[in-house]
């Protein structure tokens, strides 16, 4: 896989949802999990396994790094963190998305106009 | 308590590597989620994903890579070594089954030459030289030490001649010119072995029927010929996988002749 971010594109739902996710601030994967559903209003509701093994393809592409915290009170808690690659991504998928959005609306608007 | 137990019972039976990095956290979110989704969904999930690590992602876990770039990128002869280890272990399985199936079939011709002690020995022949085609380096550790080294050494020496021996395998297994075998390897039985007793025991149940005065089976005839030609037909692919595997190998091999470059600034 090359540095240029639009070799990732188009990523998928589940990759999306984790990067965005993450584009606030650092999380663990429960805070990722919890952070997904409520972008998506409980629609979209990620299980643990499909989460682990998508951060593991981030994790390999250098989307997404791992961050130790200090002074926390579970060790089981691993922190995750949007590197500046995986922003790129991010801010290009969302580019694309938005042209998406666009011919969308401008290909289904004669088709509502038909309808009585 | 008793579905925490068997959410940590599918945990345990993923891959090692998998459930070392991510048993804890897996746990964790399920004691901190059961109550808020129910057991079924996540014990669902933990299935679903069992799955997809074992029949997706065996491979990456196998030979996980040991080294990512600062940019993320994979280093190329990583991904040259992990293309040829994966089409080399898929070509494997494919010959395996393909091996299978023309026993089955040879079995079902029910010609007492196919159901005698020879056949067997041919049997256990081929499968123990297919173990040994599809025998891996030394060590996994080796492996990956010996695909980041530059300066040539003994075990690179070593870790290309597996390689090669690799290469040479599937060629062997699937070649019929022997100009075309390389001479390590012209000892092999292999598929085009069993391609040729395939062909054998065609003719010989094609000249039975005319024999006068014998009871024929046609049933053990018409399976027969159809799994001779699902068996032939299914050939040229098995060929065209095992002379795909070993033209990555190749370029495994030419990569490690490549003279290391020096970085420009």
């Amino acid at each position: 896989m090359s540095n240029e971010p639009g070799s990732y594109l188009p990523l998928s739902p589940a990759i999306l949802h984790i990067l965005i996710s993450l584009a606030g601030e650092d999380r663990h994967g429960y805070g990722i999990m919890q952070e997904v559903a409520l972008q998506s209003d409980g629609q979209y509701k990620l299980g643990p396994g499909t989460l682990y093994d998508n951060l593991q393809r981030l994790l390999d592409q250098g989307l997404v790094s791992e961050v130790t915290r200090r002074g926390e009170e579970d060790s089981r808690r691993r922190y995750y963190r949007l590197t500046s690659l995986g922003k790129r991504v991010v801010n290009l998928e969302i580019g694309r998305l938005e042209g998406v959005f666009r011919q969308a609306k401008v290909h289904l608007r004669p088709v509502k106009a038909a309808k009585p | 308590m008793k579905s925490r137990s068997l959410y940590c019972f599918l945990l345990w039976l993923h891959p090692e590597c998998f459930r070392k990095k991510y048993e804890d956290q897996m746990l964790w979110i399920f004691d901190e989620s059961v109550q808020s989704r129910g057991s079924v969904p996540l014990l669902f999930d933990a299935l679903v994903s069992l799955v997809r690590q074992w029949v997706l992602r065996s491979g990456y876990w196998r030979h996980r890579p040991q080294t990512i770039e600062a940019d993320g990128a994979l280093a190329l002869s990583e991904q040259l070594r992990r293309n040829a280890q994966t089409l080399h272990r898929r070509a494997w399985r494919l010959n395996l089954i393909w091996m299978v199936g023309a026993f089955i079939v040879l079995l079902l011709s029910r010609l007492q030459l196919f159901w005698s002690p020879v056949v067997c020995a041919i049997a256990i022949g081929t499968y123990l030289q297919n173990r040994q085609g599809r025998r891996e380096p030394a060590s996994a550790r080796e492996y990956v030490t010996l695909s980041l080294f530059r300066e040539p050494d003994e075990s690179r020496i070593l870790y290309r001649q597996q390689i090669e021996g690799k290469r040479d395998g599937l060629l062997a297994w699937c070649q019929f010119k022997p100009s075309e075998i390389p001479w390590n390897a012209r000892g092999y039985i292999g598929g085009k072995f069993l391609v040729v007793l395939l062909v054998v025991a065609g003719l010989l149940m094609l000249i039975k029927p005319i024999r006068p005065g014998m009871s024929y089976d046609w049933m053990a005839f018409f399976e027969f010929q159809t799994g001779l030609i699902v068996l032939l037909i299914s050939w040229r692919f098995v060929k065209k996988v095992n002379e795909r595997a070993a033209q990555a190998i190749q370029q495994e091999i030419d990569a490690l002749d490549e003279p290391s470059q020096p970085q420009s600034v």
